[in-house]
Parts: structure tokens; C-alpha cells; sequence
């Protein structure tokens, strides 16, 4: 039922796109977010429905678009020399097909990238353009604040449609996306003309950016929480009484932080300064910190540029060589210690990376 | 549950902004867009009340 809703939806946002090409570019935006074909079990997952979007899109604006008032920036320019960088870093890394598969999602979002403002012509594409990612993202956060709210949530634990670990599926990248919209949001509802503002509106997007906060408290990312400080001081800007605002924005927080479960509190406590929170947007001790307590396991690279840990030469079953390894039972309990139990466990448990300091290591 | 009852508010939401985007004309050229010959002029900005003269009716018009 819910292959045959996603697909009947992916399938009409494409088909009214021959009446307004444009609308191509929305269903690649909310494909690229949404990703229903992972959502999808056999239909949409036997359909390059993603490639099908992205030459729709592209087509629509070569063949049918008005291409009067697309330019060509500077910060298109600077996408692509981007693009170009991380193709030749993936290229010659030391482990090039590990790599290739773990940015295999960047090709495309930084081509779109430099394409995207082309087509964004007038004003009501781009509202609808923010719009769309509000919603598309919107499906993805108001689940997990959902799911934060009952449950807690907690540090890769935290499931939302899909367990891909990629793209907004991630944890630090859903809590730093879900803060970012925040703004975004109240723009849509004051200025926004495809849904004009009413106590609707208002109310959804009051619950939406709730639901927004929880995701940080639910994924455990301790990059949440350094952009909601960052919003905070930003938002500084903005508020017309600033004394009122910070002494509101305190008061919040005292209320706040009993209400949060200890787990999350006693997570936020890891940041440090940044030097020993390189590893923010994972759970665990983090791969710095097995880096500098391990620097014969890290190797003499330890973050290629692709920003996979590298360990050359070295067999690749093995991060650890056993014989410098001591027995489990006499290791201290310490942050080593409850990484690697955490990442076995992980493994074990759910035949997948949590993402955390296993990554390039298993 | 609460995964079917977000993608379906989304969706909905979705749905319909592409339903109301649709009819809109203005999502292909602004319509205040003077370059495009396809739309029609500007409006004239509203003159200066304190510069625009009074004509007095002739007497007898409402």
C-alpha cells in the first residue's frame, strides 16, 4: 500500500510536470530529499526514478524553459571547481572504490547545485523551490520530533523511514538540516504566497519547528545542538528587544534541560573544543580520539581526502593488530573501551555501521 | 503509525502546493517583470499628494 501511494505520487509529480516543466525540478528536489525509492520495497526501488527526475528537469529547462533570466554565477562556478576537486580527491585515494561509494550521493547534489538557480527565474519558483524542501524535509523530521517525543530517541537509535545512514537519513546531517529550516519556515509563512498565512499555517508550522528542536534531542547529535546556539545568536539580529529575547531564550533553557533525557545531556557534555570534537556528527568516543590514542592503528593518514580513515598497507579485515592489542578483559574501561564494545555491539546487533568510530575501521 | 501519519500529512501538503502551482501564472514570469514584453507595463508610482492639483467640479456634479 505504501509502494503504491509513493509511487502513484512520485508518478504524478512527474506527469504534471508536462504541463509546468518547472515542476521537474520539484519532484527532483523532493526526491533527492525524500528518497522514496528506499522508502519503496519493489516499485519505485526498480526505477532510477532519481536519474528519470534529474533528465526531466534538465530537460524541461534546455528544450522548453525561458532561459532569459538564467545566469551564470560565480558560486556556480566555484560549485563545479568543487565538484572537480572531490572527483579528482576520490579519484586518487588511497582506497578509491571504498571511496567512490561513500560520496556517491555528491555527484549529483552538486551538479543540481550549480543547476538550480538557473531555473530559479522568478519569485514564486523560488518559494516553491524552499517550500518543497521544507516539506520533503518536513516528512523526515516530523516523524522522528514524533518518535523523540514518545520514545527519547538516542545516539543511532533513532530510526526513521530507512536505516541508509546517508543523505538526511544521518543523524548529525537531519539535526543540523532540521535546525537549519527553522527560518525558512517562518519566511514561508510571512511571505509565502502558495500557502498564504492563516492560523493553519501557522499552527503547522509552530508544530513543524518543534518538531524541529527534537530532532537534535532525538539523534543525539551534538552538532544539533551547536546550531541551535548558533540560531539563537543569529536570531539576535533579527529580535527587535534583545535583553527580553536572551533572557527568554535562558529561561527556556532551565525549563528545558530537566525535561531532557540524561543521555543527552550527559552526550552534550563530550563537547569540548575542536580539537577533541572532530567527531561531532558520530556517536562513541569518536574517531579522533582513537586516532590520538592509537596512532599505530590510525596509520600515517588517518583522514584521506576524502575524508575516509585510511589504514594502507594494512589487511583490511584488521584495524587493530592483535598482537598490539591486549585482551578485552584487561583493557581500562575507558573512551577506547566503549567505542569498540559499542561498535561490536553495534555490528552484531544490527549488521551495520552505526556510523560511529567503526567507520573505515571495520 | 506515526511514519504513515507523516508522509501522508507531507505528501498531502506537497500535493497541493504542486496542484496550487499549477494555475499560478506567475511561476513562469513575474508579473511585474519589465524586460518581458509579454507582461504589461508597471503601474506608475502614486503621485505626490502634495503636488497633485485640484480641479474643482463645475457646479451641478455630484
Amino acid at each position: 500500500m505504501l509502494d503504491l501511494a509513493l509511487t502513484a505520487f512520485t508518478l504524478g509529480l512527474l506527469a504534471v510536470g508536462l504541463r509546468r516543466p518547472f515542476l521537474w525540478v520539484l519532484a527532483y528536489l523532493y526526491i533527492d530529499i525524500v528518497a522514496p525509492q528506499k522508502i519503496s520495497y519493489f516499485l519505485l526501488a526498480s526505477i532510477p526514478v532519481s536519474l528519470i527526475a534529474f533528465l526531466a528537469a534538465a530537460g524541461g529547462w534546455l528544450l522548453i524553459d525561458d532561459k532569459r533570466d538564467s545566469r551564470f554565477t560565480l558560486r556556480q562556478a566555484l560549485l563545479l571547481l568543487l565538484l572537480v576537486y572531490c572527483g579528482l580527491t576520490t579519484l586518487s585515494a588511497d582506497f578509491a572504490a571504498p571511496a567512490l561509494s561513500k560520496w556517491a550521493w555528491v555527484w549529483k547534489a552538486l551538479i543540481f547545485a550549480a543547476f538550480l538557480p538557473l531555473t530559479l527565474r522568478t519569485r514564486l519558483r523560488i518559494e516553491a523551490a524552499a517550500l518543497v524542501m521544507v516539506l520533503s524535509a518536513a516528512s523526515i523530521i516530523i516523524t522522528g520530533g514524533i518518535k523523540t517525543a514518545v520514545s527519547g530517541g538516542g545516539c543511532g537509535s533513532l530510526h526513521f523511514f530507512v536505516n541508509d545512514n546517508t543523505g538526511l537519513y544521518e543523524g548529525s546531517i537531519i539535526s543540523c538540516a532540521a535546525i537549519a529550516i527553522i527560518p525558512l519556515v517562518w519566511w514561508l509563512v510571512k511571505h509565502g504566497m502558495v500557502f498564504p498565512r492563516d492560523w493553519k499555517v501557522t499552527a503547522f508550522a509552530g508544530a513543524l519547528t518543534f518538531a524541529c528542536l527534537l530532532i537534535p534531542v532525538g539523534t543525539q547529535a551534538r552538532t544539533g545542538l551547536l546550531c541551535i546556539g548558533l540560531l539563537g545568536v543569529l536570531t539576535l539580529r533579527a529580535v527587535k528587544h534583545r535583553l527580553l529575547y536572551v533572557a527568554l531564550m535562558g529561561a527556556a533553557a532551565l525549563i528545558a534541560i530537566p525535561l531532557l533525557p540524561q543521555s543527552y545531556t550527559a552526550r552534550m557534555g563530550t563537547i569540548e573544543n575542536h580539537e577533541g570534537d572532530e567527531s561531532a556528527s558520530q556517536c562513541g568516543a569518536g574517531r579522533s580520539t582513537m586516532s590520538a590514542n592509537l596512532p599505530s592503528a590510525a596509520g600515517s593518514r588517518p583522514i584521506a581526502a576524502t575524508g575516509l580513515p585510511t589504514r594502507r598497507g594494512r589487511p583490511k579485515s584488521r584495524a587493530i593488530p592483535h598482537q598490539s592489542r591486549p585482551p578485552r578483559s584487561s583493557m581500562p574501561a575507558g573512551p577506547i573501551t566503549r567505542a569498540i564494545s559499542r561498535c561490536s555491539a553495534s555490528r552484531a546487533g544490527r549488521g551495520f555501521s552505526c556510523g560511529c568510530c567503526c567507520k573505515g575501521w571495520a | 503509525m506515526f511514519d504513515y501519519f507523516s508522509l501522508a500529512l507531507t505528501h498531502g501538503l506537497l500535493a497541493l502546493a504542486a496542484w496550487r502551482l499549477l494555475w499560478r501564472d506567475d511561476l513562469d514570469s513575474d508579473p511585474a517583470d519589465p524586460a518581458d514584453p509579454g507582461e504589461s507595463a508597471p503601474a506608475a508610482p502614486a503621485a505626490d499628494p502634495r503636488f497633485v492639483l485640484k480641479r474643482k467640479d463645475p457646479p451641478g456634479r455630484a
